[in-house]
């Protein structure tokens, strides 16, 4: 017995020093920003929004490219914001600006009285070094700024941009990611560590308050935002992290959770629809999922083959099964709604007597053929069309091997060195990361010496060129540049260089009490929670 | 010649009479291999027994999704439409399957290396020992998990990578059985009648340390069909639209609020398959070491 | 016995070295670049170069295997690819919850396991004597993640009494926060006094706790059985009884306090699966500990979380080993 508990002894002992010297979880409570409310807030002035992951890990407003947008845009701003439904844009943190007629200068004028959670004001100099600092940096989003050549300071309130080429830079200022403006100077003395603790530099509504890592984030209201807080907001904002759709259901019908920042499976939206408490919100996006086809790979480097795999995809099942028909049929690789889109290049429709036709054609009449198709783990979506591919190819004669991959797999397999290790088919979303066609038409299937995001493999000369003309135009004349798009689309649609399945909708499952929330698909996933109030 | 088979004869009836009369004082052992014969003939006979057979290989019919159990699909169907009941009768097949493999990729590793290092000793002993020591210093499913990772996804890695994990308990286990063996005077026999070092290890060491090993394995059945559908579970192992009981438990959990059946039939015919081989395990066991035999 | 156990540590470090070593070159063939993963998801080729340099990938194994084992040795468990946070700092985090709900799932699995050990004992092959058999032997053959669901379809689904997952609701977490001493919630919420976190974190813990619990009850109903049986034949014993005390009197104060030596041990002894269970059951119930942080790790292949978790699990283990087998060589009534 006295040696069993100098046992049980050691045991603790090593519970102890494991737990001992860790201290109590990381709260990244903040002491350096003391206009924040320090009193606990009540349940009515707090906004939850539930995501799947941890949305925090890239802390510098330079570096961000990913889901740390549905944050940062609350506590960062930019120069403008794009209303892509009424293509405008509104003023932020600039006045108004304008461009010169050949494209090559814009001029930016800067608002006065705008103060930062740092306590730095806002000025011509204040823009310059962030934007600086964000292309000096070379990390993130950067590349969007690629086409300035200088930024000048005339006086304390105006930027003048100037570029190398002409360039929309209207769309790029109001970039979801890489377009922040910030107080460079603060954040240079304190450190890239002090801003991963939970703090930030930004001039937005909200400031970081409070970081679980892994659990949650608290933002509260700056007390001196520029906009200031009469009328009514939302003061606090939680962000909490809930990986399960079920548990976000449940959450979100006890009261627990005002927002939930992702598509729940469409068997709980239907049914969370008839629940007054609850309000689905559906909204066009800009969001599209892609099947790329292996150009560079037997049998797929056969056009025919292709051709005959696009005809064998139920569309209209995937759409109104697998979407609950909050999608819509793409046609080609630019969605309905941005400007590019061409509405005549949907011209596959499920017909599996004309796929086996083609594969006769190619060669492949008795079958016989397997392919690969890689999809990202944890997407229900992607994994059913997968499997709805499958069940239909398999009547053609086609096997088509499913792989659930989580993306750094799925990305590292398309990437390896022997092509003929690489997949057949990927399945992947993509959304613009600058509300322009030049995302998809650039990242998607431009020629790549190096692949990054070519998982077709393209390579088409013709191709290559169009969509370099038209990017150049865009910054003179978008209609002329819509055009040259839309020729380079029909290409990739003729060479069927990849299924464009669908144009999806946001599916946005909120509490019926969360007023003011109006979605902009430019800034995927992101409320807004200044404009939003609670009752 | 005659009289002497009559013995053997009877000997055996006597034998058979003894495990009879083990069977009887033992009723869940029984109520296991009963089990276990029904789910042996799942397996086989499942194209025969399962009403639609396409399903389990992955054809859709996503009009009919998430119905609950009826008449038409005694089990529901799943979110894309498929009959639950032909896709966990065939689910058997996997099941069975990967635990037979895993348990026999796991002997066949462990048990030769056992033997060598419980006969030979020395420097040899040292070496295997201590490598086993290595793997048994992990939980065995956290190993099996980062070898599946690295493998790649698919049933085939995920039994490569149980087995892996799994190979050291039977290695430890013929060590010692060879150990206590080698000094029995029929050993040293044939050794002295210069029998080879592989003929002993493998005809008389082999032979005379068997039971503990069907024990084992017979227990470890159980725990590798459960450490195979938690890598399912986990998105390591089977892909879809395999119709593996931890791959269909994995995707059920989106729907299981609504639609219960969908998780329900599954995880019950793995509890059951586990349980019945567990009852016959903890059956030898008892049959085997005569200090739990409760006679 | 000390000279036992220096020589079993030393050969544990040994262990460790080659643990860590190993685990850390088959990171580095992971399919997956952690390049790639530390730039983000939208990474340019050239971005993604870059970063191979920053994290020193474009050196040579063993010299970033001399730095990762330097760094170790200084306390730095070096940055997550995934998090970007330091490792320890991370693990440390997570690992109270984790410990929190073992530590539940044992008192479960004592609380359950124990009565039915005694009543088996007490009715020698009765019916209840065959439940203590059914019970432990179908305690280890559930599909741990399958228990968890119907017993989330059952408590919450059904009966609306239990929550579906999570620590603690998220509004209380908030609204009235508690201070952290020892980052097990139940501990931390009565130090401060406040009983709405330690009911709301009870009922929490709940559910995970019971499916946790599922394999150890078998164990515990087993060994305290086995071990009452032995005591109640041992000589005192039956000197007690032949002086008439009550069988009750003899069973509580004599037997079973001999008796529970071995069974807590036992209970002790299978913390380490219940560790690897709680990759199952933490995923299931969105507890926020080391199953699901190294869930994360491994879907994302980030290698120094990965590294780090598996050096910090077979320290655990390499310590709950050299018990067992302190234990065994001690106590010839325990049957593990």
């Amino acid at each position: 017995m006295k040696k069993i508990s100098v046992i049980i002894a050691l045991l603790l002992t090593l519970a102890m020093i494991i737990t001992g010297c860790g201290g109590g979880p990381n709260s990244g409570q903040n002491q350096n920003q003391g206009q924040k409310s320090s009193a606990a807030p009540t349940k009515n002035d707090v906004a939850v929004y539930g995501i799947h992951i941890e949305p925090m890990v890239f802390w510098d407003p330079s570096d961000s490219y990913s889901n740390e947008i549905i944050v940062l845009q609350n506590v960062y701003e930019t120069l403008l914001r794009y209303d892509p439904a009424n293509d405008k844009f509104i003023p932020v943190l600039a006045e108004s600006y304008t461009k010169s007629s050949d494209g090559l200068t814009w001029t930016f004028k800067i608002r006065k009285g705008v103060k930062f959670h740092t306590g730095t004001e806002l000025s011509a100099q204040v823009v310059k070094a962030s934007i600086e600092r964000t292309i000096n940096r070379g990390k993130g989003a950067a590349f969007i700024w690629s086409p300035v050549k200088e930024i000048k300071t005339p006086d304390d309130s105006t930027v003048e941009f100037d570029l190398s080429y002409p360039a929309p830079l209207d769309i790029i200022a109001s970039s979801s990611y890489g377009a922040y403006i910030f107080d460079a100077k603060t954040l240079d003395e304190k450190g890239e560590d002090w801003l991963k603790q939970g703090n930030d530099v930004g001039s937005g509504p909200y400031a970081i308050k409070q970081w679980k890592n892994g659990d949650s984030l608290l933002l509260a209201k700056f007390t001196d935002y520029w906009q200031g807080w009469n009328g009514k907001h939302v003061e606090n904002v939680l962000f909490k992290v809930v990986p399960e759709s079920s548990t976000a259901r449940q959450m979100l019908e006890s009261g627990q959770l005002d927002f939930v920042g992702y598509s729940l499976p469409v068997e709980d939206i239907e049914a969370m629809k008839n629940n007054p408490k609850l309000e689905i919100v559906d909204k066009p996006s800009f969001q599209n999922l892609i099947a790329f086809y292996n150009t560079k790979k037997a049998p797929l480097n056969n056009e025919l083959v292709r051709k005959a795999i696009n005809y064998a995809i139920p569309y209209d099942n995937i759409i109104q099964y697998v979407k609950g028909g909050y999608a819509v049929k793409s046609s080609g690789p630019i969605p309905k709604g941005m400007w590019g889109h061409r509405d005549d290049l949907a011209v596959y429709d499920y017909n599996l007597d004309k796929a086996r036709e083609l594969l006769k054609q190619a060669g492949y009449g008795n079958g016989g053929l397997k392919l690969l198709i890689t999809v990202n783990s944890g997407d229900e979506s992607e994994r059913k069309v997968a499997e709805l591919m499958k069940a239909e190819l398999s009547k053609i004669g086609v096997d088509l091997e499913i792989q659930i991959m989580p993306w750094d797999a799925q990305w590292a397999l398309a990437k390896s060195n022997d092509p003929k290790q690489r997949q057949d088919i990927f399945v992947m979303y993509w959304w613009p990361d600058v509300c322009d066609p030049y995302s998809w038409m650039k990242s998607l299937f431009y020629s790549e010496k190096e692949i990054v995001f070519n998982m077709s493999y393209f390579e088409d000369s013709e191709y290559d060129r169009l969509v370099d003309e038209a990017h150049t135009q865009a910054g003179i004349d978008r209609n002329k540049a819509a055009k040259i798009y839309g020729d380079a689309e029909k290409i990739l649609v003729d060479k069927a260089a990849a299924a464009f399945l669908y144009d999806q909708k946001n599916v946005w499952a909120k509490s019926a009490s969360l007023k003011g929330f109006a979605d902009n698909p430019a800034y995927p996933g992101v409320v807004f929670f200044y404009d939003t109030y609670k009752e | 010649m005659i009289a002497f088979k009559e013995t053997a004869e009877k000997n055996m009836n006597k034998k058979a009479g003894y495990y009879i009369y083990l069977l009887k004082k033992s009723p869940l052992t029984t109520a296991g291999l009963i089990i276990i014969g029904i789910l042996v003939a799942l397996a086989i006979f499942a194209p025969l027994i399962a009403p639609y057979p396409q399903d389990a290989a992955g054809i859709t019919h996503v009009s009919e999704k998430l119905l609950p159990p009826g008449a038409s699909h005694l089990f529901g169907t799943d979110e894309l439409g498929r009959d639950m009941f032909s896709r966990v009768i065939y689910g058997t097949r996997i099941s069975l399957g990967v635990g037979t493999l895993v348990v026999c990729l796991s002997l066949a590793i462990g048990v030769p290396l056992g033997l060598a290092a419980g006969y030979a000793g020395g420097i040899i002993d040292e070496v295997i020992m201590r490598i086993t020591d290595i793997f048994l210093s992990f939980p065995p499913m956290l190993l099996a998990i980062v070898i599946a990772t690295f493998l790649g996804r698919n049933l085939t890695n995920a039994m490569i990578a149980i087995a892996i994990s799994w190979w050291p308990w039977y290695t430890r286990l013929i060590r010692s059985e060879a150990i206590s063996l080698k000094q029995r005077p029929f050993i040293e026999a044939a050794k002295a009648m210069g029998t080879s070092r592989f003929k002993i290890m493998f005809r008389h060491i082999l032979i005379n340390s068997w039971s503990p090993i069907i024990v084992q394995a017979s227990m470890d059945f159980g725990s590798v069909i459960l450490t195979s559908a938690a890598l399912s579970f986990l998105g390591l192992g089977a892909q879809p639209p395999q119709p593996e009981w931890g791959l269909m438990l994995n995707t059920s959990r989106n729907y299981f609020l609504t639609a219960p059946w969908y998780s329900v039939f599954p995880g019950i015919f793995m509890f059951i398959t586990v349980l019945a081989f567990n009852f016959v395990g903890d059956g030898l066991r008892e049959f085997m070491d005569p200090k739990l035999r409760r006679l | 016995m000390w000279q036992y156990i220096v020589r079993r540590l030393a050969i544990g470090i040994i262990i460790l070295f080659g643990i860590s070593f190993i685990t850390f070159s088959v990171t580095m063939v992971l399919p997956a670049d952690p390049a790639a993963r530390w730039v983000g998801s939208r990474a340019t080729a050239e971005q993604i170069a870059q970063a191979r340099v920053e994290l020193g990938l474009d050196k040579p194994l063993l010299t970033r295997y001399a730095i990762y084992i330097t760094n170790l040795l200084h306390g730095n468990w070096g940055l997550s690819i995934r998090t970007h946070q330091p490792v320890l700092k991370e693990l440390m985090t997570y690992l109270p919850p984790t410990l929190e709900l073992i530590i539940a799932g044992m008192l479960f699995a004592l609380a359950l396991g124990l009565p039915l050990g005694i009543a088996a004992a007490t009715r020698r092959d009765g019916w209840l004597d065959q439940l203590c058999r059914t019970v432990s032997v179908a305690g280890v053959s559930f599909p741990t993640f399958w228990l968890g669901m119907i017993l989330q379809l059952i408590f919450f689904r059904y009966l609306h009494i239990l929550p579906l997952g999570d620590r603690l609701d998220t509004m209380l977490d908030m609204l009235s926060p508690i201070k952290h001493y020892t980052g097990f919630l139940l501990l931390d919420s009565l130090f401060s006094g406040n009983i709405a976190v330690f009911i709301n974190a009870l009922s929490h813990i709940i559910l995970p706790a019971m499916t946790l619990a599922a394999y150890p009850i078998g164990l515990v109903a087993r060994q305290s059985r086995a071990s009452l049986l032995e005591v109640l034949n041992e000589d005192y014993v039956k000197a007690a009884r032949a002086y008439g005390i009550k069988e009750r009197t003899v069973l509580y104060t004599y037997a079973l306090r001999n008796a529970m030596g071995p069974t807590i041990t036992v209970l002790a002894l299978s913390a380490g699966y219940s560790l690897t269970n709680t990759f199952l059951i933490e995923a299931l119930f969105n507890w926020p500990g080391l199953g699901n942080y190294t869930s994360s790790a491994i879907i994302t292949m980030d290698y120094t979380a990965i590294t780090g978790i598996t050096i910090l699990v077979a320290i655990a283990y390499l310590i709950l080993n050299l018990a067992v087998d302190l234990i065994l060589a001690l106590d010839p009534r325990v049957r593990y």
